[in-house]
């Protein structure tokens, strides 16, 4: 800061909405809703194309998360923060795309694991967090997004794709390995 | 590792929130219409259900009225000639014509005879009651049943 005092500022999921502008929005404002969009629109599509990998499928998530909002706005309650709320349904309308389009089984996760590992790798020019993440495949990319990134526990990781705890620690320990060997692949090349 | 976390927020195209509005305006819009025809679906099978209602109440009472009345005048006079009449005036002879049309009348109902039949019987019935009715209340006089 300029007065050289240290100040958190909320960036992402962390941010807080007005409690005015959520009553409008209950209301059914759009508005109100627009505003919202202002202040989570980045997060949510972020996150979307964190776990997604495209851009396209980002937005369609980003537009049916707030879709969905516009009517699930009247039950929140403020149990927890409005971002996390938020947070969650970004989550699983992405997770609920990765099974739709048949990439969220459990024996897709670890066959493609598996088929990555046989495959010879190129090696990258660049190595940055994203082209590391789009070498791997959707769910495993989602696991290691949700759980390195948004700091999910492998109890919510088991729960959002309706599997067990040890799966979801299977495939995060085979990504991370993954990743690690890429990272030494374009080290070395 | 390469740390994840310093990955800043990325911006959707500045197109998208016009089309998450227009998306939700084609929501609402087809809301509206459904709630309509399932609206108007309702109204016309309540409509339909009070005209079969009013058909089955309305139609089968108006033709039965006669029969319906013939047969409480008949149960009326049954019930006035028991409270006059004492144990013997059973064994008269028109108690045994009020058996026999009794008799004709359960077999017309056995076999589904129609309403005209069954109000025959039922006025053939109340006939003999009368007289009865009038030969307890007068057991001197002279009615013949």
């Amino acid at each position: 800061m300029a007065d050289g005092t240290a100040q958190r500022v909320s960036t992402g999921f962390a941010q807080t909405i007005d409690a005015a502008i959520l009553a409008r929005a209950r209301r059914g404002d759009m508005v109100a809703f627009a505003e919202i969009y202002t202040v989570y629109g980045r997060p949510c599509y972020t996150l979307a194309l964190r776990l997604l990998g495209s851009t396209s499928a980002a937005e369609d998530v980003v537009q049916d998360v707030f879709l969905k909002l516009m009517d699930a706005v009247r039950g929140f309650r403020g149990d927890a923060p409005f971002g996390a709320w938020l947070k969650r349904m970004t989550a699983n309308a992405a997770i609920d795309q990765l099974r739709k389009a048949g990439r969220g089984s459990a024996e897709e996760g670890e066959a493609a694991l598996d088929a990555l590992a046989a495959s010879e790798t190129a090696p990258a020019t660049a190595i940055d967090a994203w082209s590391l993440l789009q070498r791997l495949p959707a769910q495993a990319r989602a696991i290691v997004v949700l759980h390195q990134f948004e700091g999910y526990s492998h109890k919510e990781l088991a729960a959002l794709f309706g599997q067990t705890e040890s799966y979801s620690k299977s495939i995060l320990s085979r990504a991370l390995q993954r990743l690690q060997k890429s990272v030494r692949d374009d080290s070395t090349s | 590792m390469p740390r994840f976390t310093t990955w800043p927020d990325v911006s959707p195209d500045d197109s998208l929130w016009p089309r998450i509005v227009a998306a939700r305006g084609r929501q609402l819009t087809k809301r509206r219409r459904y709630k309509f025809i399932s609206g108007s679906a309702a109204v016309a099978a309540v409509a339909m259900i009070a005209i079969w209602w009013s058909s089955i109440q309305v139609g089968p009472l108006s033709e039965s009225d006669p029969l319906a009345s013939v047969r409480e005048q008949s149960q009326e006079l049954e019930r006035e000639w028991q409270a006059l009449a004492d144990t013997s005036s059973l064994q008269a002879s028109g108690f045994a014509r009020l058996q026999g049309v009794d008799h004709a009348l359960q077999r017309a109902y056995d076999r589904n005879a129609d309403s005209d039949e069954l109000a025959a019987l039922w006025a053939q019935r109340t006939l003999i009651l009368q007289r009865l009715v009038s030969r307890a209340r007068d057991p001197e006089g002279v009615a013949t049943i």
